[in-house]
């Protein structure tokens, strides 16, 4: 099980500013070791964001996004006290999911 | 002749096993002012010259102000993004929690790869106890 991911939910008028760092490898399968075999890919593919238990955002990822990814994204129409709640799928079937709420 | 060939392989196991543990350092910063550029420098080299060192960054007292969210330095460059570097590279920065008491802050105040400890200077001693080398920069 990979690291919990870090977020801040943080309101400012109508919308709600939210920060995730996540923990994760993010190999991209065209790196090699000290031995000179290839290091198998392995990397999020999926992330989705809730706002309350109702999904805001959904994206796809790939290799090219860095070693412990930063995501930033605002919520309008919501307000403090609110849950965001936000989950990744890597593609070896790893799963993490972790929620903060609004301040 | 077979006892020279059995001390040779010794002194090749114990090299090896030199060469595969990696060094354990301690940084100390508890004056931003003073040391959180030059500390950053320092570490940002070493990492460049051995690569496996596993460092840890306690900071306490005025030392912490560099991982506040939006520190700046002298010059007004934000510290976050050195900072960030560092933690991707495997660097842990750890903030005192006895300060924070004192000094009435949040732990949301400070930037987002920051970890914490419950007293700084009691995680200083237990890594040096535990091997870890001792640089206050």
């Amino acid at each position: 099980m990979a690291d919990p991911m870090r977020i801040r939910a943080q309101a400012a008028g109508d919308k709600v500013t939210v920060r995730v760092l996540m923990s994760h490898e993010m190999e991209t399968g065209q790196r090699k070791d000290s031995a000179g075999k290839v290091i198998p890919a392995w990397f999020i593919q999926e992330v989705t964001a809730a706002h309350n238990g109702k999904t805001v955002l959904t994206a796809g990822w790939g290799p090219s996004v860095a070693k412990n990814p930063f995501l930033q994204f605002n919520v309008k129409g919501a307000k403090a006290g609110d849950k965001i709640t936000v989950s990744w799928v890597d593609n070896k079937g790893d799963k993490r999911s972790d929620e903060a709420t609004v301040s | 002749m077979a006892l020279r060939r059995l001390v040779l392989a010794a002194v090749i196991a114990t090299t090896a096993l030199a060469a595969s543990a990696q060094d354990q350092v301690v940084y100390h910063i508890d004056n931003t002012a003073a040391q959180a550029v030059k500390g950053l420098r320092n570490i940002r080299n070493h990492l460049d010259v051995d690569p496996t060192a596993k460092i840890t960054v306690v900071t306490h007292a005025e030392g912490v102000d560099f991982l506040m969210e939006g520190a700046k330095d002298a010059n007004g460059s934000p510290f976050a993004g050195p900072v960030s570097a560092l933690v991707a590279r495997g660097v842990r920065f750890e903030i005192c929690e006895i300060t924070l008491r004192n000094s009435n802050r949040k732990k949301e105040q400070f930037i987002q790869e920051a970890e914490f400890t419950p007293s700084g200077v009691v995680r200083i001693a237990k890594l040096q106890v535990a091997g870890s080398a001792y640089i206050k920069p």
